[in-house]
């Protein structure tokens, strides 16, 4: 079952007994000629490469395919997907963006929902214990996922940032029940503790923005001379950040709706001042030097938010700047000036 | 660029001239008649700007609100509404700076790609060219840009925003949810003019607002008639009139000057085009800067808007007026807004009001404005051409301009693309 924005409750579709797979596309840019008939050359293009990729028939493996009302472009490129069946079920919730009571109660009826038509599809009965079994499979993996991008706090982290992205990306197209063990054994095998290394550091950068997952893009980038020690990705931190808390919330619905909506947040949400919160700690913790921010040609929920959040890092002398960029891209001659400009800016020139 | 917008300097100077400007079109429509409704247009339009222009002469708060803030609550508690996208772009019309607005929105970092009416609006602010807002509002449904726009233009002023949110379905439990959204809205409000909402004034405003769209769905079923017996423009003054002002009486008295108007029509089996050659339905906004286009294919094409989809259409399901529960039926009658309905809830009814409007209203062809900085619309334009052309058997030219900007595309260019179009169905 694909899924496609972070906000979907991906331990309801294992629970009903799907494979989650992130719809995330492959890696690299591809021809959009066909979608962009069907979607409309402001839609961005990371939603034009989904839906071309499903034309392809790329996604041809999937039952059907949940997301949420992320945005103007998710949402047309999900009623789209819907119109012209690429997948036998679609699933489309509605997203608040405030986190009130009211909008709680109200995001929960849509995960009770999206649970009522993925059993009706499935033919599973998605009961509180099978739903339970999800959530703990689903919070390993998030957790080691943190624990291993926390080793990134280091002086020298043991993985660089492309590293810690394509473990995700695996993590979120395989089984949990493989990935899991393979994540034990990497962190395992990590040093105990921070290794005590001499010579040159690293300027040591944050990367921001919606949905990246390109690891040449990231490698690209930590080939200029920087090491990338955190994001607020959606593709990365933001989909493991945050577990679902069983002990505060017994009822397994409530404490994956409750999970879901105050992860996290991405620009989409109206509470900047948790993920403006969220992200100054991470810069204070990750010692972050610089920001480089991701902005999907035609998104405008990210490119306003790099405005508001370049004014907030110019308060701690943190520099920031955005790359408009199409989805998929792994670097060009004109992304390797800015970004070699903006490293020796933040001192590793 | 750092920009802090300080209160009470205002150049009211454009203001004005957008005001001295509809009040010689409405002078002028008192000597030169056309027809009544468009001349309460005329004078509704001018009473909001001056409303606007003079709400702090007139110690009333003056609300900016996104697309689809029901504008009933703010005259029910005696705000004065200002709708932070369109509103400027009526300005603009009137005074023709759309280009200077848009220079000045992009000097706050907004790209031109951004929705034109959201960066005029940002560009009039930063002009100073806006009276001073007491408090937004903006609404998250159906446009991602009408609730960002509104965000930057409080931040901008300094001024406290809230946003209400609205389900895409409407099951009784949305509508509760929604119901939440406009209490918290009016708490919002009372915090802000530190008084309560009179009860009483919000069952006549939310009464005014239901018996204008009730109006409106009247005339919906009259203009089924053939010919087409509204005027092409008219259906653009309908969204906008409503859109800025429900809830007051103007809109009310302006809409049964439309009913009467188009009830005469039938009557004598008449139409404003001389001679109705195509039917057309309308999809999304025509360029509202454009309104003699619209004249034009009225009075040399030949060619009528039959019905215009995301501008006047309502839905079949009557719309009720309920005295004791005046709340509820304003988040009913308010989800079921146009471009609401077409924007927020999804393809497929979308897909199903458009087939059944081709049918009921006999068109003979589709003309979908996609105005290419939207970027809710455009994105189902395939889906709409394609379930026109297999249900209903009518072409759909799909017509790339910008609602707001002017510049984008030059209206003859526009009239060439669309003659060449009527000459190509009616061969």
């Amino acid at each position: 079952m694909g899924w496609v924005c972070t906000y979907t409750p991906e331990e309801l579709l294992h629970a009903a007994g799907f494979l989650p797979v992130r719809v995330i596309g492959g890696c690299g840019e591809i021809p959009l000629g066909e979608a962009e008939g069907y979607l409309y050359r402001t839609t961005c293009s990371a939603m034009r490469t989904l839906f071309q990729l499903g034309l392809n028939k790329g996604y041809d493996f999937l039952d059907g395919l949940v997301t949420c009302t992320t945005c103007d472009s998710v949402r047309r490129f999900a009623d789209n997907w819907r119109h012209y069946a690429l997948t036998p079920f679609t699933h489309i919730l509605t997203l608040p963006h405030k986190i009130t009571e009211p909008d709680h109660r109200f995001w929960r009826e849509q995960v009770v929902e999206l649970k009522d038509k993925l059993e009706q599809f499935s033919g599973v009965r998605i009961t509180p214990e099978r739903l339970k079994e999800s959530i703990s499979l689903f919070n390993e993996t998030r957790g080691l996922l943190k624990a291993l991008a926390q080793t990134r706090k280091w002086d020298y982290p043991p993985i660089t940032g492309s590293e810690l992205l394509e473990i995700v990306n695996a993590g979120v197209r395989m089984p949990k029940e493989q990935f899991n063990p393979l994540l034990r054994q990497l962190l395992k095998q990590l040093p105990a503790s921070p290794p005590q290394l001499t010579g040159e550091r690293k300027p040591r950068i944050m990367l921001g923005g919606s949905l990246l997952n390109n690891s040449d893009f990231v490698k690209f980038i930590e080939g200029r001379g920087c090491v990338v020690v955190a994001d607020e990705l959606c593709s990365t931190s933001r989909y493991f950040w945050d577990l679902v808390d069983l002990d505060r919330y017994p009822d397994p619905i409530e404490a994956l709706s409750r999970r879901y909506l105050e992860h996290f947040p991405c620009a989409r949400m109206l509470t900047t001042a948790e993920r403006d919160e969220r992200i100054m700690a991470m810069v204070k913790d990750y010692r972050v030097q610089g920001l480089l921010y991701e902005v999907i040609r035609y998104c405008v929920h990210y490119r306003y938010d790099f405005s508001r959040l370049k004014r907030k890092l110019q308060s701690l002398n943190i520099p920031a700047l955005e790359l408009e960029m199409e989805y998929g891209v792994s670097g060009s001659g004109q992304l390797m000036t800015r970004v070699d400009a903006f490293i020796e800016m933040v001192g590793g020139g | 660029m750092e920009h802090n917008l300080q209160k009470n300097v205002t150049d009211f100077g454009t203001l004005d001239k957008a005001i001295d400007s509809l009040r010689s079109i409405y002078e002028h429509r008192q000597k030169h008649p056309t027809t009544d409704d468009e001349l309460l247009y005329y004078k509704a339009m001018l009473k909001y700007l001056s409303d606007a222009r003079n709400a702090r002469r007139d110690g009333k708060l003056l609300i900016s609100h996104s697309a689809f803030v029901p504008t009933e609550i703010l005259y029910a508690m005696d705000m004065v509404p200002w709708h932070n996208a369109m509103a400027p772009g009526a300005m603009a019309n009137a005074t023709k700076c759309h280009q200077e607005l848009i220079n000045s929105g992009s000097s706050y970092g907004l790209p031109q790609e951004c929705c034109s009416a959201h960066l005029m609006a940002v560009g009039a602010l930063l002009k100073g060219w806006l009276p001073p807002f007491d408090a937004f509002v903006s609404a998250y449904m159906g446009c991602d840009m009408a609730a960002i726009g509104s965000k930057i233009q409080s931040e901008l002023c300094d001024a406290p925003c809230f946003n209400i949110e609205a389900p895409s379905s409407h099951t009784e439990e949305d509508l509760k949810y929604y119901v939440g959204q406009l209490e918290d809205m009016i708490s919002f409000l009372e915090e802000q003019s530190h008084q309560k909402l009179d009860p009483g004034k919000l069952r006549e405003a939310v009464r005014l607002g239901v018996q204008a769209a009730q109006v409106c769905q009247d005339i919906g079923e009259i203009r089924k008639a053939a010919p087409a017996p509204l005027r092409n423009r008219s259906a653009v003054q309908q969204y906008l009139l409503h859109l800025f002002m429900a809830g007051s009486g103007e809109v009310v008295d302006y809409f049964e000057a439309v009913r009467r108007g188009v009830v005469e029509n039938v009557r004598n089996k008449k139409g404003p085009a001389p001679e109705e050659k195509h039917r057309i339905l309308t999809l999304f906004l025509p360029p509202l800067h454009y309104m003699k286009m619209l004249d034009w294919l009225e009075k040399e094409q030949g060619a009528s808007s039959v019905m215009e989809t995301h501008a006047c259409y309502w839905g079949e399901a009557p719309i009720e007026f309920n005295p004791d529960r005046p709340l509820e039926s304003l988040a009913r009658k308010s989800l079921r807004q146009p471009m609401l309905r077409q924007l927020h809830s999804g393809l497929e009814p979308l897909l199903d009001d458009i087939v059944k409007q081709a049918r009921d209203y006999r068109a003979d062809m589709a003309l979908y404005y996609a105005s290419i900085t939207c970027r809710t619309s455009p994105a189902t334009v395939r889906a709409i051409k394609e379930v026109l052309m297999e249900q209903v058997h009518i072409p759909m030219m799909v017509i790339d301009c910008d609602s707001s900007d002017p510049t984008y595309t030059p209206e003859d260019k526009l009239k060439d693309s669309i003659k060449e179009f009527l000459s190509t169905v009616a061969d």
